[in-house]
């Protein structure tokens, strides 16, 4: 069953140049997601990936009501949660919450590990008395000693930090999670412990996890569905074996393919993909993709592709879209 | 043959402040031989940073050698006078950080920057400081390079802040290069693209390259030997291939088991490391990686084990091993 | 130096706390037959033109000068900090509001705003404080914006804002006590400047009417006699 449904989202921001929009009265806006449409079903993970500046994570604070979108409508267990300029019902931020990019910089540096992850019951719920013991069952829940409650954040590693963020967004039994990069800045080691750990509460609690990040490998491991970021707009989206089995669009194999790997002989194709992300302020006309794309043909420059679906069941926004991965 | 350009031995790092002296390094030793490029991989806290600027001398007060030596083309720069050890920064040996916009000043144009540099070449006029500069900026493939001097940091993408710290650094041509986590604040097709540039720098000025990163991937990449850190000591160092094909000491087949990328099948209950890294300011008296190793034998808790070959340039300090090779 | 001034903070304080027990006469007392006694024993500082003792009045003046000083700059910083926290977080037109506001009390100089207060409300003690305490609070207000401001677009205020977290709630638990610190020791700092204000704005005649014994009062009322008397000028300058 759909839980959370968008449809043709977009963010846009002002551009403030020195005299922008002073002489015409105008203002120019920059789009930095455009159209946006996704399904996420209950209880399964959705990654987002993309290279920074693709809008992943603007696309995130859109869903949590923390940056106004300009169009497009959100759907979350049949309702509209809020419009599009305006604050979130308190029920949707009830059952919808959001791990942040930076774990320490997400806590209050002057609180408590113990008052942060019982932060969203004393806003949601200030009926419930006993903090103490939902703070200690919190803690053990994502395996914390229990006299952590105590600390500050200053004085927790990054992977601590972590798991207190990812307590406090599981405090109130919620029934998607936004997490924007959820492994950033960790050691391998410390890494897989924070993805078995929400591997684990999903399957125990049945929460959905939309996945903002740019660790593919990650990606492969973790999600069931894949959706590529490029440039605010989403080029592949489909089932995540079928997206890294065989990419349809040129973006994605390029991202696929230039993935490190340690093991010897793992040769990674970073040749397909030359230059940069080009700046959302001069958005090529076309396909955003075109300038850097290895396949383009004068199309590409023209028009923008719509949606179509690939060979392997993804919905792909290419006028060409590959048959095979080019390095297969 | 030559001397190694770098060449670090039993290298003891303590830094005492309010808490309890930690010792963050301890009987570290490396070399690095002319045109190679070696690899540091450790996770956080493993001392790969401060080995990094105790090599440029540039430790924060509060951090003292205790022992060993740091030896830069045969000369001890840890006894070097402070004024023969500043013309050796730059010139000798130069240094490239993660964040380039914290390690380059924000409100100075590039090109004053890069000029900046050359000030202690007095053979130099302005006009060849500054064709050295344009000359560095499109050595790193930064495109207009002519007319981006007089540009800022801030106008920069991040994978172009990345070149110009490299150019930067090259401007002197260092026998040396330091790179430290250079790739982590980078997406993956960008990090590709600083890889195959510090490769061809390497190919074509020849200068050696100290690849400081916690990324199995971008080490596998570039590195012709790689050292692995943990907690401070150097528990195996050697080819790259062997190290990441044929590891030998535990911690380094676990780090490398805990790689998702090297997992084939996809799991959601990928493989961790138990335990915690041990507290630095009392280090165990054995094995330092014993209380999280899963084949740990009595002795490795009593007796810390020493150094072992195992291969050609392959080194692995463990008793496991040692117990083979007898 | 540190330890110096810990030094004098601590006379003025067990001044101020114990002062009628350490008083030698009674700062109230006139005795006209003892009037402008030079410094000698028992008049320590000597007296003045009705032959009160000046020690025993600047001692019981320290209770004044403290009082006034720290609960005035208690109480304009409390609404300093209110106001910095809802301009700097608050809706943007409240911001522009409240600034033009403050801006427009900071603009005025302190002895023009003095003897306005005054004029409008008579010389007292109360109207000594609430001039102080107008010309303290848009400094503190700016202050507590400013640090509000760049805290605002911390992770973990937007993080706050993605659980739900009321305006409210935001600024009185997560923000003050973030921004709190670095006010509270410039505001420590004001105390001394609070006290020489008091004393100026008496000694021109605006704050505390006589017989009340506060630093500006002993200062103004020697000034009359400088030429007879200079000890009693000198003594009151002496805090």
């Amino acid at each position: 069953m759909t839980l959370l449904s968008v449809r043709d989202l977009t963010v846009s921001y002002p551009v403030r140049g020195p005299l922008a929009g002073w002489w015409t009265g105008q203002k120019r806006f920059v789009d930095v997601v455009c159209g946006i449409s996704l399904d996420l079903a209950e209880g399964t993970t959705l990654a987002i990936a993309g290279e920074s500046g693709s809008g992943k994570s603007t696309f995130a604070r859109a869903l949590m009501g923390l940056t106004p979108f300009r169009s497009g409508s959100l759907i979350f267990d049949g309702k509209a949660p809020f419009p599009a300029r305006g604050r979130p019902a308190r029920a949707y931020l009830h059952q919808v919450s959001m791990m942040f990019q930076d774990p320490v910089a997400s806590l209050s540096p002057r609180r408590t590990i113990g008052a942060l992850i019982t932060e969203p019951f004393r806003i949601h719920r200030p009926d419930l008395r006993n903090l103490e013991a939902e703070a200690k069952r919190l803690l053990v829940l994502v395996g914390l000693p229990a006299d952590f409650a105590q600390r500050y954040p200053h004085q927790i590693s990054g992977g601590q930090a972590r798991r207190v963020g990812l307590a406090r967004a599981v405090a109130l039994n919620p029934r998607l999670v936004i997490a924007d990069e959820p492994t950033a800045g960790l050691d391998v080691s410390v890494q897989g412990e924070i993805l078995n750990l929400m591997a684990r509460l999903q399957a125990e609690q049945s929460v959905a996890f939309l996945m903002i990040t740019h660790n593919l490998a990650v990606v492969r491991h973790m999600s069931d569905r894949t959706a590529i970021m490029y440039m605010g707009r989403i080029v592949e989206e489909g089932p995540t074996d079928r997206v890294f089995a065989s990419p349809a669009h040129p973006y994605a194999a390029a991202l696929i393919a230039a993935e490190p790997s340690s093991l010897p002989g793992h040769h990674r194709h970073s040749a397909a993909l030359k230059g940069e992300v080009s700046s959302p302020l001069h958005r090529p006309d076309g396909c955003a993709f075109h300038p850097r794309c290895p396949a383009a043909r004068p199309l590409c420059s023209a028009t923008a592709p719509l949606p179509q679906v690939s060979a392997s069941g993804a919905l792909v926004s290419c006028h060409f879209p590959l048959q095979r991965t080019p390095d297969q | 043959m030559n001397p190694p350009v770098l060449d670090i031995s039993g290298l003891s790092i303590r830094f005492s402040g309010r808490t309890d002296p930690v010792l963050a390094l301890r009987e570290v030793g490396l070399s690095v031989q002319a045109g190679e490029i070696v690899g540091i991989v450790g996770e956080s806290g493993s001392g790969k940073s401060t080995l990094a600027l105790a090599v440029m001398r540039l430790l924060a007060t509060g951090a003292s050698v205790t022992a060993g030596s740091v030896r830069f083309e045969g000369k001890d720069i840890l006894a070097l006078p402070e004024a023969d050890m500043r013309k050796l920064r730059g010139a000798g040996m130069a240094m490239v950080f993660q964040d380039p916009m914290t390690a380059l000043n924000p409100v100075l144009p590039i090109g004053t920057q890069m000029m900046d540099v050359l000030f202690r070449d007095p053979a130099l006029s302005r006009a060849d400081k500054r064709a050295r500069a344009v000359a560095a900026l499109k050595r790193v493939g930064l495109p207009d390079a002519e007319q981006q001097l007089g540009r800022y940091l801030f106008q920069f993408s991040g994978g172009m802040r990345q070149r110009i710290a490299i150019a930067m650094a090259l401007l002197q041509r260092p026998r040396l290069l330091i790179a430290d986590e250079i790739t982590t604040a980078l997406d993956v097709t960008l990090e590709a693209q600083i890889l195959d540039l510090l490769r061809d720098l390497r190919d074509e000025i020849g200068c050696s390259i100290l690849f400081i990163s916690h990324n199995l991937g971008a080490i596998a990449a570039i590195c012709d030997r790689t050292v692995v850190l943990y907690a401070g000591e150097v528990i195996e160092a050697g080819p790259t291939a062997k190290i990441l094909g044929a590891a030998r000491h535990p911690y380094t087949k676990a780090l490398l088991a805990c790689d998702p990328s090297r997992i084939e099948i996809p799991t959601r209950n990928l493989p961790v490391i138990p335990g915690e890294v041990p507290d630095l300011s009392a280090p165990p008296k054995g094995c330092i990686f014993a209380a999280r190793c899963p084949a740990a034998l009595s002795r490795c808790v009593t007796h810390r084990p020493v150094k072992s070959l195992v291969g050609r340039d392959h080194s692995v300090r463990c008793h496991l091993i040692e117990g083979a090779a007898e | 130096m540190g330890r110096l001034g810990l030094c004098l903070v601590l006379i003025l304080l067990v001044a101020a706390v114990f002062g009628p027990w350490l008083a030698p006469f009674d700062p109230f007392l006139i005795d006209v037959s003892a009037k402008f006694h030079p410094p000698s024993f028992p008049h320590l500082l000597g007296t003045d033109n009705l032959g009160r003792d000046i020690l025993s009045r600047l001692i019981a003046g320290s209770w004044i000068a403290m009082g006034v000083g720290m609960s005035t700059v208690l109480v304009a910083l409390v609404l300093g900090l209110i106001l910095g926290l809802i301009a700097g977080y608050g809706p943007l037109w409240l911001d522009y509001l409240l600034m033009l506001v403050l801006d427009a009390i900071y603009a005025v100089p302190t002895v023009v705003m003095g003897l306005t207060v005054v004029t409008l409300l008579g010389p007292s003690l109360t109207t000594l404080m609430i001039v102080v305490i107008v010309i303290l609070v848009p400094g503190y207000a700016r202050l507590a914006r400013t640090a509000t401001l760049s805290m605002k677009s911390e992770e973990f205020i937007v993080a706050l804002e993605s659980l739900g977290a009321s305006r409210a709630r935001i600024i009185l638990v997560h923000l003050l006590p973030n921004i709190a610190g670095p006010i509270l020791i410039v505001a420590s700092m004001d105390i001394p400047t609070v006290i020489a204000l008091e004393a100026g704005l008496t000694y021109l005649g605006m704050g505390v009417p006589p017989p009340t014994p506060s630093w500006g009062r002993i200062l103004q009322e020697g000034f009359a006699q400088i030429g007879d008397a200079p000890w009693i000028i000198l003594a009151g300058g002496l805090p």
